[in-house]
């Protein structure tokens, strides 16, 4: 068990935002009964609750072992609910009438159902880490972060441009910069912390840290703008309108 | 194609000497410059564009802007409804309302 300050620190801020997030957009999504909160609040909780938070937790804290070894199953169960909700998220919000999104969405399903198989057959969440599988896991994880970000901040170039024209507001505008930075960091993240972990010693212990650091630091980078996303302050969102105000006018 | 689209192309198309290709490529430019696509702009969005950009475009296509011709344009959006679609800028839009 080895505990760095700084990752813990990050992780702890990385949990308390997601889940008071999920919380707060599970309630949006009581009253609105929409598929698109759900799918966010899902994304949030088994991202960033499980995937993150409690892996750390369980790496950190409990002692290598079988218990371990079984409780290592509830992040990975978490991060691969939280991507297929990604995934679709991505698939029904930007292109719901896209045959080519459809399949692809679907593709990343059965993947992601495929690997979580794959690993409870063989009794251990880091049979996922070996060779060919890893990779394709992270791309999964990573491809479907990244199409998030491409389709956000496609959206929020025309957003732009609406808003120049007082056909958009401001705020929303930069939700659309603010979630692409949020899962383009999340897929940064992901790639370098996945290629390290498959080319660095896992004996030797910095590296280690180091990935666990790499993860920790754009999970935490993630979660702040996914706040400022979807939890504006009042102060943000007043800053954000005046800045807007003053690009148009220029 | 969305139904405002639709109108206002073959507007243009009889109030201009545009022919429907042309008319539908104006259009279609235009609404590239506003940040919206054919499929789901709305009537709405359209008379702003109607007013603010085709204007230009148009006048860029040997085509005079008059008022008479910016009537005639937005009148073709009369009794278009605005569709209620999920889009993604009302998702984010309900997405943040939890905002302070």
């Amino acid at each position: 068990m080895c505990v760095s300050i700084p990752t813990f620190l990050f992780v702890s801020v990385f949990m308390l935002v997601t889940t008071l997030g999920a919380r707060r957009i599970l309630g949006l999504w009581r009253r609105t009964r929409q598929l698109p909160e759900l799918l966010i609040a899902i994304v949030m909780l088994g991202i960033g609750v499980f995937g993150v938070g409690v892996s750390y937790l369980v790496s950190a804290l409990v002692p290598a072992g079988p218990v371990q070894s079984a409780l290592g199953f509830l992040p990975i169960a978490g991060v691969h609910v939280g991507m297929a909700a990604l995934w679709a998220f991505t698939w029904k919000v930007y292109r719901p009438d896209s045959p080519a999104a459809r399949g692809t969405a679907f593709g990343a399903w059965a993947v992601l159902a495929g690997l979580l198989l794959y690993a409870l057959s063989t009794g251990s969440a880091r049979a996922l880490h070996d060779s060919s599988i890893h990779w394709l896991s992270t791309g999964v994880y990573a491809g479907g972060m990244a199409w998030s970000a491409i389709e956000a901040f496609r959206y929020w170039g025309a957003m732009r441009k609406r808003m120049r024209l007082g056909l958009a507001d401001a705020v929303t505008t930069n939700r659309f910069l603010l979630w692409g930075t949020a899962t383009g960091c999340a897929a940064l993240g992901t790639s370098i912390g996945g290629v390290a972990q498959r080319l660095l010693p896992a004996s030797d212990g910095a590296p280690q840290a180091a990935i666990m650091l790499c993860y920790a630091g754009f999970g935490l980078f993630s979660a702040v703008t996914f706040w400022l996303a979807f939890l504006p302050p009042r102060a943000y969102q007043e800053w954000i309108r005046s800045r807007a105000g003053l690009e148009v006018s220029a | 194609m969305s139904d405002a689209f639709e109108r206002l192309c073959e507007s243009l198309e009889r109030a201009t000497p545009l022919d429907r290709l042309a008319a539908r490529g104006t259009v279609r430019i235009g609404l590239r410059h506003a940040g919206l696509d054919a499929q789901s702009v709305t009537p709405s969005q359209l008379r702003v564009v109607i007013d603010k950009v085709l204007p230009t475009e148009l006048a860029s296509r040997g085509v005079e802007w008059n008022d008479d011709l910016a009537d005639r344009l937005a009148t073709s959006q009369d009794g278009v409804e605005e569709r209620d679609v999920d889009s993604p800028e009302a998702v984010f839009e309900r997405l943040g309302s939890l905002g302070a």
